[in-house]
């Protein structure tokens, strides 16, 4: 395996966070792959793939469908390790009837079985909650905002901080119901059984 | 602002006591039966490490507006263990609790979820611990099964 670490979605919100935060901090030779620079995780996966075997730590952080769970077995094996970025919204699929809400649950899912395969790679799943600096697609009905967001860097340490110690699999950042992402659920999902949550 | 640990005559839970300069809230109190003499202890803003298995839900329940809480669960909430099914049981509905109750509580919680092997590494959950109160939008770090 080389000294490289590969991280797609690198040039903007957490991607872009944690491929600065890489160049800056380390030694090993930092890849970012995104759509702009010619590595579409959909049209070019099989270029993503080749290219990304092989590195020490592969950051599976753009999310398209279920290109992300592709990406995941498609190099568990190829890779030394692996940080996978989920959704705490994973555990509230009936707020959230989304489709990026089951790809996450499936991902989440992959990465469980992973971190009981006794040859398994070691996997940081990270179940991801608002984070600060995101803008939201306009265009998107199901999309939504918090009015209590992650701060990048905090998931940057993690991220640095599993590095250090493998036999974490899974860390879960906090989200907070409040009254504005309430309102948001209400609007996104105008059915919502307010019994279903409290406040 | 006070560490507090209930269970720390052995094991991990006296590692993180002296780890963590804690005050131990042991025997002969009872953390079944002297639940309000124990909540009664803490102050606003106080760290409690809840180790002890005893009556997890109820303190997270009285706590979460009063304290910073670490709550000791165990792989055993998903990875059901049919030797011990009371135990399983137990485990998932304080694992249940706490992401539930995180939503709202005043204060941060973080949730352990702890393997068998990971419970013998000392060291690296205090060093979790460590890592959540330098950045306690954590609320959840889980351990491999396979050491």
């Amino acid at each position: 395996m080389s000294n490289k670490i590969v991280i797609t979605g690198h040039t903007s919100g957490i991607g872009k966070a944690i491929y600065d935060k890489f160049t800056e901090v380390s030694c090993r030779e930092i890849v970012g792959m995104s759509r702009s620079t010619g590595y579409d995780i959909e049209k070019d996966f099989d270029k993503v793939v080749e290219e990304a075997a092989g590195a020490e730590i592969f950051i599976n952080n753009a999310y398209r469908d279920s290109q992300q769970l592709k990406l995941f077995h498609a190099l568990k094996d190829k890779v030394d390790m692996m940080v996978v970025m989920g959704s705490v919204s994973r555990h509230y699929p009936e707020l959230i009837p989304t489709d990026y809400v089951y790809d996450k649950q499936a991902l989440a899912e992959a990465c469980r079985l992973e971190s009981i395969n006794p040859n398994g790679i070691p996997v940081l799943h990270l179940d991801l909650s608002f984070i600060e600096n995101t803008t939201i697609d306009e265009t998107d009905p199901t999309a939504f905002t918090s009015d209590y967001n992650t701060s990048l860097e905090d998931i940057v340490d993690t991220i640095i901080f599993w590095a250090g110690k493998p036999s974490i699999r899974q860390v879960e950042f906090r989200w907070k119901l409040t009254e504005h992402v309430m309102n948001e659920f209400k609007r996104i999902n105008p059915n919502l059984d307010p019994s279903r949550i409290k406040i | 602002m006070t560490f507090y640990i209930t269970g720390s005559t052995r094991g991990l839970g006296k590692y993180l006591c002296k780890h963590f300069d804690c005050t131990s809230v042991n025997r002969p109190t009872d953390l079944t039966v002297d639940i309000d003499k124990v909540v009664d202890l803490f102050e606003e803003g106080d760290i409690v490490i809840l180790n002890a298995h005893a009556n997890q839900i109820e303190y997270v329940n009285l706590l979460k507006d009063r304290c910073k809480l670490v709550v000791m669960g165990s792989i055993a909430a998903v990875n059901f263990d049919r030797d011990m099914p009371e135990y399983s049981k137990q485990k998932w509905e304080l694992e249940k609790t706490v992401q539930q109750l995180a939503l709202h509580s005043k204060y941060p919680m973080l949730y352990l979820q702890l393997t068998s092997s990971s419970y013998k590494n000392y060291k690296m959950i205090a060093n979790s611990i460590q890592f959540w109160l330098d950045n306690p939008d954590t609320t959840f770090i889980g351990y491999n099964i396979n050491e």
